[in-house]
């Protein structure tokens, strides 16, 4: 399900980007420290891996780097781009991990705790991480993109490339999913 | 904007919030990394790039100006020293086989 392109918003990174095309490094440093932490965040949150949230972080902007010579301005924003890319690359590993080990039986691991946490509390966000990652990854994309990077609709429906229309109806449907998944979790451990 | 109206299960998403922050070794491993990566350029990225590599208006372009100036002084001064309608014999060959049609020097 795809919208009409609607029109993008003038990119806060155009400049940076059209230096770094050329391939300025000085330049393409500043877009890292632009985006590398929202990258990695994203990732950790849904991963619960920091090795791993490094991983997709850093791949995601290499790949920019790769891409930059034929970026089309106005086509997308940079961010948004980036946030796809991470998208899928968390994906792709989220995938791999389940063909190897379910989910419910892999250990608790105490890097994805977060910093500064309890014990109680790291258990908590286990297991909404958890709740998180059985979502479809469709609404599983949606949430993290809605409520932990905090994008307006427009932007969160580009980065998925669904109206939003369709937009709503997955963060709906994903909160739906996360609200039964953790009340049954309560219930078993009660 | 959506706004849903369950604040338990947005209390219990903020327990994802607070994310580690990405060490200074990442971003130093991942400018490294773009260092070593090949450089792919399009077509007038990579003229841009050579024309600064030869100086750009500093250096190539006056090079580039007086080469074009020898070129053209050249060939100024061969035009000059050279026979008047020198394609002539060309044009009465035309000729020749136009008015002789038993004449086969311009056959292929």
């Amino acid at each position: 399900m795809t919208s009409a392109p609607a029109a993008v918003p003038a990119d806060p990174d155009a400049a940076l980007l059209a230096q770094a095309a050329t391939g300025d490094e000085a330049a393409f440093a500043r877009l890292v420290d632009r985006h590398l932490s929202r990258l990695h965040a994203l990732a950790w949150r849904a991963l619960g891996s920091v090795a791993e949230a490094e991983e997709v972080a850093q791949d995601t902007l290499l790949r920019a780097w790769r891409q930059l010579p034929s970026w089309q301005v106005g086509k997308a924003l940079f961010s948004t781009w980036l946030h796809r890319v991470a998208l899928n690359l968390v994906n792709d590993r989220l995938r791999a991990r389940r063909e190897q080990v379910p989910i419910e039986d892999a250990e608790l691991v105490s890097e994805a705790a977060g910093p500064d946490r309890t014990a109680s509390e790291a258990q908590r966000a286990q297991r909404v991480r958890q709740a998180l990652q059985t979502l479809p990854e469709r609404q599983r994309d949606a949430i993290l993109l809605c409520h932990f990077e905090g994008m307006g609709n427009i932007e969160a429906a580009a980065a998925l490339e669904v109206s939003v229309e369709a937009l709503e109806s997955l963060v709906s449907r994903a909160r739906r999913a996360l609200r039964q998944s953790l009340s049954d979790t309560r219930t078993d451990e009660s | 904007m959506i706004v849903h109206d369950d604040p338990s299960l947005d209390a219990e998403l903020e327990l994802l919030r607070a994310a580690p922050a990405p060490r200074a070794q990442l971003r130093r491993d991942l400018l490294a990394a773009v260092a070593r990566e090949p450089r792919r350029l399009s077509m007038p990225q990579a003229l841009a790039a050579l024309w600064r590599e030869l100086g750009g208006l500093r250096l190539a372009a006056p090079a580039f100006a007086m080469a074009l100036a020898v070129g053209v002084g050249l060939s100024w001064l061969a035009d000059d020293g050279a026979p008047a309608g020198g394609d002539e014999s060309g044009d009465d060959l035309v000729a020749l086989a136009q008015f002789d049609d038993a004449y086969e020097g311009l056959e292929p």
